[in-house]
């Protein structure tokens, strides 16, 4: 499930690249880089991080009263606690309007009225198995089981959120 | 007793019985033993403990899980200590010499569940719920009743209601319609109680404590309801939890300290699983 930033499609870019000359002939420079931006900017439909909103954020989803999240090991268990994990996050993660870092752990049946549109899109993506973690830095990310201990999610969010 | 690790167990809990003063103040506890008669397992719309649900981890397993959440920091109290204002620890709550520990407990364990999803902490009101559900009085009660009424209503934060406060000009239907961002969705447990089985009790509440579900426990020996937030190994083989109180951080260690033995067995215990987002 990892999603790093796909190759951009050559005819992608053989149309963009006709658009511009276009846009040079009828509208000048300012023109053909208008039409290049757009062009470009469109280009992040096609990233196929799970989260497009730009900024880094992580959704670990769980159940902790269930019987799978129960029989975890600890060292998998830990993660979603865990205060070394928290401190990056807190460090890297865009803030909501609040001021909160955008981590959130969420109950697969959470109550979702009052989550942003963003988490209500991230909860809604197909998961293969729970406990589930959800990381994008809004052109990139991974979507997949939860790693085994602390010490591997750090190096996966650190591999999307930098540091 | 600031700063100091509190232990409380079967061979000193005497000492713990009388006035508690703490830093020169007077501090109230509150708990009215729940009547099982009026209120049986599975009353107030509680969903009881399903071990289905949630299976006991075996007691066989507790010292090496407890070990390794130590090792990873990832307790409810290290979250505590690193999850308030400017990265510091959550200030404990203070019921301000009123019976309302019941609450107060309920209220923790709420705030706690929030930090623990990444909704961030908020202060939240404990003597909102308390003067609505004893009608402005200073009452004692148990944590059942807390917990439904988080579950229907919601808290407001200490801006919405101010803190200690028990000014009725503060119970308006504009409060309530906020308060219920903060509420206890879907389900609670509810620990089966220890009269029909008390090591069945400890080990349901270890198991919830094991997944970082925070605890309002009533204590009926004591007459207080405080909230468990870790389980812990004080020798080996011998466990108990870690309780926050609802005394200031001037009580024991930052408000926290140790039960063990058979006053860590609650009379009355729920998990905070789900709440609103």
């Amino acid at each position: 499930m990892n999603s790093d930033r796909q190759q951009i499609p050559t005819w992608i870019l053989v149309a963009a690249i006709a658009g511009g000359v276009l846009l040079l002939r009828g509208g000048g420079e300012s023109s053909f880089l208008a039409g290049l931006q757009s062009a470009l900017s469109s280009f992040n439909f096609f990233t196929s991080a799970p989260i497009k909103e730009p900024g880094f954020r992580v959704l670990i989803v769980a159940e902790p009263s269930s019987p799978e999240f129960t029989a975890l090991p600890e060292a998998r268990k830990a993660i979603f606690t865990s205060t070394i994990i928290r401190e990056y996050t807190n460090r890297k993660c865009v803030k909501d309007e609040k001021g909160r870092p955008e981590f959130r752990v969420l109950d697969p049946d959470q109550e979702v009225e009052g989550l942003s549109e963003i988490w209500k899109k991230a909860l809604a993506r197909e998961r293969k198995s729970l406990p589930w973690i959800v990381v994008s830095n809004g052109r990139s990310g991974f979507e997949g089981p939860l790693p085994a201990s602390v010490e591997e999610a750090l190096v996966l969010l650190k591999k999307y959120g930098g540091e | 007793m600031s700063g100091k690790l509190i232990i409380i167990d079967d061979d000193n809990y005497k000492q713990y019985l009388g006035d508690a003063v703490v830093d020169g103040q007077r501090k109230a506890r509150g708990l009215v033993p729940r009547d099982y008669s009026k209120n049986p397992k599975g009353s107030f719309g509680a969903k009881p403990f399903n071990p289905k649900e949630m299976p006991l981890i075996p007691r066989s397993e507790w010292s090496d899980r407890i070990k390794e959440g130590n090792r990873t920091k990832s307790f409810l109290s290290h979250l505590r200590r690193t999850s308030g204002p400017g990265g510091k620890h959550i200030p404990s709550l203070d019921q301000n010499g009123q019976g309302y520990c019941w609450n107060y407990s309920a209220v923790f364990a709420l705030m706690m569940a929030r930090v623990v999803h990444g909704f961030g902490y908020e202060r939240l009101s404990a003597h909102a719920g308390a003067c609505v559900i004893k009608n402005f009085r200073d009452d004692g009660g148990w944590s059942g009743e807390a917990i439904q009424f988080l579950m229907d209503r919601g808290c407001p934060t200490v801006e919405e209601w101010p803190e200690k406060s028990m000014n009725r000009r503060h119970n308006t239907d504009e409060l309530w319609a906020k308060a219920r961002a903060r509420r206890i969705t879907e389900s609670w447990i509810e620990l089966d109680s220890p009269v029909w089985d008390r090591d069945l009790t400890f080990d349901q509440l270890m198991t919830c404590l094991l997944n970082r579900i925070p605890c309002p426990v009533d204590y009926n020996w004591w007459g207080h309801s405080v909230c468990a937030l870790d389980p812990v190994e004080i020798e080996p083989g011998s466990f108990g939890i870690r309780p926050i109180n609802s005394w200031t951080d001037n009580y024991g260690d930052l408000g926290e300290f140790v039960l063990r033995g058979q006053k860590a067995i609650p009379d009355n215990a729920a998990g905070v699983r789900v709440i609103a987002g």
